[in-house]
């Protein structure tokens, strides 16, 4: 209704054309792929620092060229060809020193022929894993548009239960409040007076924190499913 | 406590637990991928202890800085008070030391005494003079009395006596020399009587006096002295006779 929700395997068949809904791709997918190769490398990087991330973000692009939505889940495929493709550099990188150019790039390729094939048999395999990560790298982009940072979040989270659970209960309503949901898409502002009229909580308290219902709001609507309050609600 | 990451930093983790909290956790970029579901430990507990000792060490902090300032307090109002009390009423170190001063003052009488007439052609004019003619201001009780040291060179030293303040320096030049200055610092009250300085050897031995007459000595007078110092003079007794009106 207020989400026409793309999966992303559609989203990266339109990325294939179009080169600013690759930048989009890219730009949501950026934690992801720093740390899928963070992971590899086994220490923090930093884009426009370190190598490995240029060479993470290049496998990135050839995923999504290559991708075959037929084949199973973009994520999985993509995480294969970004591993696969920092082993090589990795490999690259160390070989450097001590084996001739020819002798390596023949290594390579065949590591190459070999890794990407085993990426085509991986990629088909479904992973419960998988679906966990792209609703956070969702639910990233989701809250940058409306100008919320994970840090933001920390800095706001309420600490005591009660008062989380009053704001779950905020979100609620807005979630099954049509009027209400649809002024809070349209405005991006919270309606604290109809909020307040149905709940009976003090304006000031709403006011304080409107940031994380908002992010609890849209953790609904994007059907993060690892969320209590998801749970049960699936979304919209 | 399950978590999941959300967002990965240089030194910590974004992570949000099951239950809707967004947490910073200590976990090194590299080890863990977005999306990841790891452990973390209730902090409740944890919290409520650190709390708990936090409440202490600040109870404490507050304890102590609350005695410090009676302490503080006391012994500034105390002294503030007692440059207005009058002297009887209180009894102090000073009143005390007064009570030395007596007998000492007794011994010099005697001396006095004992001392042949042609001795007093020897002192200076003024002073002996101005001791003699003010007999009946020595039978009055003093207001204040003081045995002031004059080792100090240059250092000026205050007194304050009723709302009048002494104030002395020993002058350094060839030769010692003290001066002395007499404000009447009360709003409204003038100050009639007289200022007695008896200069005193180093045993307590008194070997002269000056007096030093303030007359209708009204709020704002200031009067200034300047009396040589002689060999052996290392204190003086300061003694104020008179009343305020």
């Amino acid at each position: 209704m207020f989400f026409k929700k793309i999966s992303l395997e559609e989203r990266v068949i339109k990325s294939k054309n179009s080169n600013d809904e690759l930048n989009t791709l890219i730009s949501d997918f950026k934690p992801f792929i720093a740390s899928v190769v963070q992971k590899k490398v086994g220490k923090y990087l930093e884009y426009g620092v370190d190598d490995e991330l240029s060479v993470g973000l290049s496998a990135f692009m050839e995923a999504v060229n290559s991708f075959d939505v037929k084949k199973g889940t973009f994520l999985s495929f993509s995480r294969l060809v970004i591993n696969a493709r920092v082993i090589d550099f990795l490999r690259k990188k160390s070989k450097l020193r001590t084996i001739s150019i020819d002798e390596d790039s023949q290594d390579e390729n065949e590591l190459s022929t070999v890794l990407n094939k085993k990426s085509m048999e991986k990629y088909t395999l479904e992973n419960e894993e998988d679906s966990v990560k792209l609703e956070v790298i969702e639910y990233a982009s989701l809250l940058k548009n409306w100008n919320i940072g994970f840090n933001e979040l920390v800095r706001i989270s309420p600490k005591k239960d009660t008062l989380r659970q009053e704001y779950k209960n905020a979100a609620k309503v807005i979630i099954d409040n049509d009027n209400i949901l649809d002024e809070l898409m349209r405005t991006k502002r919270l309606p604290i007076g109809e909020i307040e009229k149905i709940l009976k909580i003090h304006r000031k308290k709403l006011e304080r924190g409107r940031i994380y219902i908002i992010a609890i709001v849209l953790a609904i609507l994007n059907g993060l499913s690892y969320l209590d309050i998801c749970k049960g609600d699936g979304g919209r | 406590m399950k978590a999941i990451i959300m967002e990965i930093n240089k030194k910590y983790c974004i992570v949000m637990t099951e239950d809707g909290q967004f947490l910073k956790h200590r976990i090194s970029g590299g080890s863990v991928e977005i999306g990841d579901g790891i452990i973390i430990e209730e902090k409740n507990n944890e919290f409520s202890l650190a709390n708990y000792k936090k409440t202490w060490i600040r109870g404490l902090a507050v304890g102590f800085a609350v005695l410090v300032v009676l302490v503080v307090g006391s012994v500034f109002s105390y002294r503030f008070l007692k440059q207005y009390l009058p002297i009887s009423s209180a009894p102090t170190v000073a009143a005390a030391k007064i009570s030395e001063e007596n007998l000492a003052d007794k011994e010099v009488e005697k001396n006095l005494q004992s001392v042949p007439q042609e001795d007093s052609a020897e002192r200076p004019l003024g002073e002996s003079a101005a001791a003699e003619d003010n007999a009946e201001t020595f039978q009055q009780s003093p207001l204040f009395e003081k045995v002031l040291l004059l080792k100090k060179e240059n250092v000026l030293t205050e007194e304050h006596i009723n709302g009048i303040l002494f104030s002395y320096q020993v002058l350094s030049t060839e030769q010692k020399v003290l001066q002395v200055k007499i404000e009447n610092r009360n709003d409204s009250l003038k100050f009639e009587g007289s200022i007695l300085l008896e200069m005193m050897l180093e045993d307590g031995s008194i070997t002269r006096q000056v007096m030093i007459e303030l007359p209708g000595f009204n709020p704002g007078y200031i009067k200034e002295e300047k009396i040589g110092i002689e060999n052996g003079e290392t204190n003086f007794k300061l003694v104020v006779y008179g009343e305020f009106n």
